[in-house]
């Protein structure tokens, strides 16, 4: 099934520099730049008869930012024969107030003289399983506890930041046992 | 292209129901409103233009609200292979005509989306129509006539406003949107100019 991401506010998130090397990465070249560099023109051939194009916005405030990232989404999704969702997984490197969902997979031992510790979550990142750190204290860091011995899914919300192969909530909040469809 | 035409009137205008027949003429319009028959009027014009100019049209998958149609070529020469245009449509019947400007009242929200930066250039359309219905085409043998006609303006740059619902932008008489107005706008962005 062929997924097209319209959420204005997660392609809002992708930031340019992060597509940018993608596209270095994958053999596209920057041809040229357009309106006082608020946007770079990309181009890849996969052979002599077909030549893609993105437009790459460079500037957040751009009235067209979410579209234009919506069209390289689309262009990627045809040259790299992939979902776009796998994609936009790759791009997204923070995203603020986010709600995970997914399972407690590990819990680091409190900190000597609070209950605080770190927990490892194993949650969905736009339909990818994906490693989530976080930081939970006192009740919370409890029911994480309690939701690691029972094998009890959980939901929390906060501040997604990726970091290498995995990413961190920071500022978590409302950390709950249960799916959200349980609330 | 006069068929196709008359095929996408066709489906702008549904065709009535059985009870709709039997209840007369007048009914064939009651299944659509006038802003949705405005709508695909003002698309139908757009794509005839278009199709002329040898360009594609687009529908934008994210909802803006100011964006409801987009104009691309391909093949292009200059800074951008596939220069791309988008368009704000409106259609009116309402007289906003005046010596060398149309004065069209835009809701500020359309305003503030038209007027800011963008990678693909966006422009304001307005289409003019007779006031009756079936007077928005004349059709003949020789001919499918659309009526009136739509001109165009770009806001981009346009300063901020202290209006809180609607600003009334002039849209100068002169820019009718035409197959060769359209082609000389898409050039422009082509070598990376505004419209």
């Amino acid at each position: 099934m062929k997924v097209t991401i319209k959420d204005s506010q997660t392609l809002e998130t992708i930031q340019p520099d992060i597509i940018q090397a993608h596209l270095e990465a994958t053999g596209w070249r920057e041809t040229g730049r357009i309106y006082n560099n608020a946007g770079a023109i990309w181009r890849f051939k996969n052979d002599p008869s077909n030549e893609y194009e993105i437009l790459l916005p460079l500037q957040h405030n751009l009235g067209d930012y979410a579209e234009r990232i919506s069209d390289i989404l689309k262009t990627l999704e045809i040259v790299e024969k992939r979902d776009q969702i796998d994609i936009l997984s790759e791009f997204i490197t923070n995203y603020s107030n986010f709600t995970v969902q997914g399972v407690v997979m590990q819990i680091a031992t409190p900190e000597t003289d609070k209950l605080r510790g770190e927990i490892t979550l194993l949650g969905g990142v736009f339909e990818k399983l994906q490693e989530i750190k976080t930081t939970l204290a006192n009740y919370d860091y409890i029911l994480a506890v309690k939701a690691y011995q029972e094998r009890l899914p959980i939901c929390c919300t906060g501040d997604l930041v990726k970091k290498g192969n995995y990413f961190i909530l920071d500022n978590p909040q409302n950390f709950q046992i249960g799916n959200l469809k349980s609330f | 292209m006069e068929l196709w035409l008359l095929l996408t009137i066709d489906r702008v205008l549904k065709k009535p129901a059985a009870t709709d027949l039997e209840n007369g003429f007048e009914l064939k319009f009651s299944i659509m409103d006038i802003n949705q028959q405005k709508e695909q009027f003002s698309i139908t014009y757009i794509r005839a233009i278009a199709s002329v100019a040898v360009y594609s049209l687009y529908r934008p998958e994210i909802d803006n609200d100011s964006v409801d149609l987009g104009i691309i070529s391909r093949g292009g020469t200059g800074k951008i292979i596939s220069p791309r245009l988008e368009l704000q449509l409106k259609c009116t019947a309402r007289n906003f005509l005046e010596e060398n400007y149309l004065k069209y009242p835009l809701m500020l929200k359309n305003y503030n989306d038209l007027r800011i930066n963008a990678l693909v250039p966006r422009i304001l359309v307005v289409v003019l129509v007779p006031e009756k219905i079936t007077d928005w085409i004349r059709q003949t043998e020789e001919e499918l006539c659309l009526k009136y006609c739509a001109y165009w303006v770009s806001l981009h740059g346009m300063p901020d406003t202290t209006n809180i619902t609607n600003v009334t932008v002039e849209v100068p008489r002169i820019n009718q949107f035409t197959p060769d107005a359209l082609q000389a706008i898409i050039q422009r962005i082509n070598y990376g100019d505004l419209p």
